[in-house]
């Protein structure tokens, strides 16, 4: 009996202990908001952050608060949009010391890499990209840094600080003046945890603040993360990074992913390209289209359409007429019949040459391209039955008048 | 979509509002005598303005406040649902059935439709066609202006990638309505945790591109696109950590989506990319 009493003794116990250590480090689901941080919310809501701050820290200072990690990470939240940007930075790093397995260390990690990004602070950034091997010194007293590591970790050189960029530019006149960021914190090391592993989201947004000051350091990494995440939308967004870049050697590297990354990221690359690679980038998609899955390829079909200039056309057309793969073919077919275009002639001869699993969808190009004449003629003259249905459909949808009149006097 | 190459387009709509100074206007209209494509164009958004000004005069509530609006379209869906309650129990002999919630849900989303599509056409009419760099024209921003200078307006050669992105932001706004439309048509009442799990679960895998979107448009100077966004993120991150999925949890993000506009934003700068 005794002995009975002790193990359910040690059984309580233990689940005492976990839940009191899985609520203060936030691991447990949250509990509703108290009444203050309720408050607090519905002043975010109306963007009073300074009443938001007041609340929130009366919230993060109060122990029975259940959702003090949320609360602290809303106050920085407020913090950063006030302006007072070391308070913020302060307030992540209680966050990560006082709750380090809490959810919401994650997005308090990006806000932390948008303040770096607004002071300048280059060597955070880097930090964050390419956290640095070797223990980190500590940090000299400031204004305003978060606590200093803990503990040092066993890891290799440093990444060498990134060169400050110039300073801001004055304002155009009419518009108010930015406030004076406050004293920036010291060392880099100060600002993170140790050890400190970022995510690679939090890198690829790191790496995007540096993109414009550090392309040399920078496109190589995320060419990386392109090529190597296991995450394809890591991948993605990593592509998109480097596609927003006007340099011409974050377009190459576009470029490269196209030709050589897993297909779901060059599927991604060659959006990119169509969206973002300039008028030009026709020639660009069309080698990435020479070796090129099929699913590739349909993506590289899709983004000549989109820059829809008369060369680009010309290769749609190479590809409606030469392409083996049916649905790839297709595809090319399909956006070739836009109303007003240029090339009805051409649209036109593909119905005689196309083969024949691709007749029908020439008949959509042709009806998107509002081209009443040459489907009137096929529904005159095909002498296939399924495809002068379909001409005699796509009449039916078009209901022009010279459309009706044609199937009111061929009525079947 | 102007065929013309000589004049962009957004000359000849800056010219249908009104908005360019008389050495331009002159400019435009001598291009106009002899160019079909741009009188196409000119005439075209003459259709449209007359289609327009011979609707009904729907004003945008004062300030943008919608709140009004909604609290009263929220308190008719209650009473719908207390009818649909009363009547259920009615029908089943004196005992109350489980409100109709399907009913309520669709009216109130045919609703935020309503408002969305009548709305976004009124203040899209009614919206100058600023050019894209312009600063935001309300305070309430949502993150400081970035560090990096953006205020340039993009000229002809960089202004493809500018269009490029906010086409793809337009894109991004509807894919998010799936969570904002859906959050606004709850009854938190007779919503659980289980039923709105599937926003919850969009809004965690849409907020990585949200964050990453304006911060790129923040860079090529799309501060309006740059604020909803941002508005698009705080929504999207409260949503998506309300793990234990309560009616008060709910209760807020609603009210966080009301206070912000955000149906309503998404819907103006999504069409009209400005």
């Amino acid at each position: 009996m005794t002995i009975r009493k002790v193990r359910v003794g040690a059984v309580l116990a233990l689940i005492a202990a976990f839940v009191v250590a899985a609520g203060a480090s936030g691991a447990l689901a949250m509990a509703p908001d108290s009444k203050r941080l309720a408050r607090a919310k519905d002043f975010i809501a109306d963007e009073q952050w300074q009443r938001a701050i007041d609340e929130l820290k009366a919230a993060a200072a109060d122990t029975k608060e259940p959702n003090r990690d949320e609360a602290l990470f809303w106050l920085a939240h407020s913090e950063h949009q006030v302006r007072e940007l070391a308070a913020a930075v302060d307030t992540i790093a209680r966050l990560e010391r006082e709750f380090p397995t809490s959810r919401w260390v994650r997005p308090a990690r990006s806000l932390r890499v948008e303040i770096a990004q607004q002071l300048k602070r280059d060597d955070v950034l880097w930090y964050a990209a390419e956290p640095p091997l070797l223990p980190p010194p500590p940090p000299t007293p400031g204004v305003a840094p978060p606590a200093p590591p803990s503990a040092p970790t066993p890891r290799a050189p440093a990444v060498p600080r990134a060169p400050r960029p110039a300073a801001a530019t004055p304002p155009p006149p009419g518009l108010p003046a930015p406030v004076p960021p406050p004293p920036p914190p010291p060392d880099p090391a100060a600002w993170f945890p140790a050890p400190f592993e970022p995510d690679t989201d939090l890198r690829i947004q790191a790496l995007g603040s540096l993109l414009d000051t550090n392309p040399d350091r920078v496109i190589p990494l995320l060419k990386q993360i392109a090529l190597a995440s296991k995450d394809s939308s890591e991948a993605r967004r990593a592509v998109f990074v480097l596609a927003q870049s006007d340099r011409p050697e974050a377009r190459t590297t576009v470029v490269e992913v196209a030709r050589s990354g897993p297909e779901m990221v060059r599927i991604a690359a060659v959006r990119e390209l169509g969206r973002f690679g300039g008028a030009d980038a026709g020639p660009e998609l069309m080698e990435v289209y020479s070796t090129a899955t099929p699913r590739v390829k349909r993506e590289v079909v899709s983004s000549l359409a989109v820059l829809g200039n008369s060369a680009d056309n010309a290769a749609l057309f190479r590809i409606a007429r030469t392409e083996s793969d049916p649905q790839v073919r297709n595809v090319a077919i399909l956006t070739l019949g836009r109303p007003g275009t240029k090339d009805l002639p051409k649209l036109r001869a593909l119905y005689a040459s196309a083969p024949h699993d691709s007749r029908r969808t020439v008949l959509l190009a042709l009806a998107n391209a509002r081209d009443e004449d040459e489907l009137i003629r096929i529904a005159s003259t095909e002498g296939d039955p399924q495809l002068q249905q379909e001409a005699r459909r796509q009449l039916r949808l078009l209901a022009t008048p010279k459309a009706l009149k044609y199937l009111e006097e061929h009525r079947e | 979509m102007n065929a013309c190459t000589l004049v962009d387009a957004e000359a000849v709509e800056l010219y249908f509002y009104d908005e360019l100074d008389a050495a331009e206007r002159a400019r435009i209209e001598a291009h106009l005598a002899q160019c079909a494509a741009c009188r196409q164009v000119l005439g075209d958004l003459r259709v449209i303005g007359r289609a327009l000004a011979d609707r009904p005069a729907v004003d945008a509530p004062p300030a943008g406040d919608w709140s009004g609006f909604m609290r009263r379209l929220d308190d008719a869906c209650r009473h719908e649902g207390a009818n649909d309650a009363t009547t259920g129990a009615r029908q089943a002999g004196g005992t109350p059935r489980t409100v109709g919630r399907w009913p309520s849900r669709t009216a109130v989303a045919i609703a935020a439709s309503l408002i969305v599509a009548t709305a976004g056409a009124m203040l899209t009419l009614r919206m100058r066609p600023a050019p894209v760099a312009a600063p935001a024209p309300t305070p309430t921003v949502q993150t400081p202006p970035p560090s990096t200078p953006v205020s340039s307006t993009p000229g002809p050669a960089d202004r493809r990638p500018t269009r490029a992105l906010a086409e793809l932001s337009e894109q991004h706004f509807e894919k998010s309505k799936l969570v904002v439309l859906g959050l606004v048509a709850r009854d938190p009442d007779h919503t659980t945790a289980k039923d709105w799990a599937y926003e919850r679960d969009l809004a965690g895998s849409l907020l990585e591109d949200t964050r990453l979107y304006r911060r790129a448009a923040q860079q090529r100077g799309l501060s309006d696109i740059a604020h909803v966004m941002g508005d698009l993120e705080t929504v999207l991150l409260e949503t998506s950590m309300s793990d234990h999925g309560d009616a008060a949890s709910l209760e807020r993000v609603q009210q966080l989506i009301r206070k912000r506009d955000l149906v309503v934003k998404m819907q103006v700068v999504g069409s009209t990319g400005i």
